[in-house]
């Protein structure tokens, strides 16, 4: 189990490295949304290890919050910062 | 019975690792931003969908597997939406990716 969370810590590291060298804020933006499902699925990981169902609902709390920041984000941007 | 379903579990969970690493490699490897998006959007989903599935079956029936479920339905509803909202706003707002250097 223990090597789950070593193979998921890794790919979330590697996206957001993407985070920083991206070219153009789109990418961050794709890059941003990658880093979010992969720590939804360390949360649930963490959760099933040591057996807390309540951090569950941390994670469908942390799925919508992202969701609609990136959301505003992507809005904000194409509009050219009117909103 | 119990062990059966927890090595379905681990197999899937296993083959969901491998699609999220597809998904990562496919942003490091493409140079468009349009074939970036595709990667990052289908085959990133497809080993979420995976490993979540692979929890399902390894955490048996209880409350933990409805929780979960709840959590994928989510996920497919608000994940592909996302990465349309980010690509239209490049394509609204003019973006074209630089051609590439032969």
């Amino acid at each position: 189990m223990t090597y789950y969370i070593l193979g998921f810590g890794v790919l979330t590291l590697l996206s957001a490295l993407r985070i920083l060298m991206g070219p153009s804020i789109w990418d961050r933006l794709l890059s941003l949304n990658l880093v979010t499902t992969k720590l939804v699925i360390l949360i649930i990981l963490f959760a099933s290890i040591k057996k807390l169902p309540y951090l569950l609902d941390i994670a469908l709390v942390y799925v919508l919050l992202s969701f609609t920041g990136t959301l505003f984000i992507s809005v904000y941007v194409q509009r050219k910062g009117r909103l | 019975m119990m062990a059966f379903t927890t090595l379905i579990g681990n197999c899937l969970i296993l083959l969901g690792l491998f699609f999220a690493t597809l998904g990562v490699l496919g942003i490091y490897r493409f140079d468009h931003f349009y074939s970036r998006a595709l990667a990052a959007s289908k085959v990133d989903t497809v080993g979420y969908i995976t490993t979540l599935i692979g929890f399902c079956f390894k955490e048996g029936l209880s409350s933990f597997t409805f929780k979960v479920a709840a959590i994928l339905i989510i996920t497919l509803l608000i994940n592909p939406l996302v990465t349309h909202s980010v690509v239209r706003s490049a394509y609204i707002s003019g973006y074209k990716p630089r051609k590439e250097q032969p």
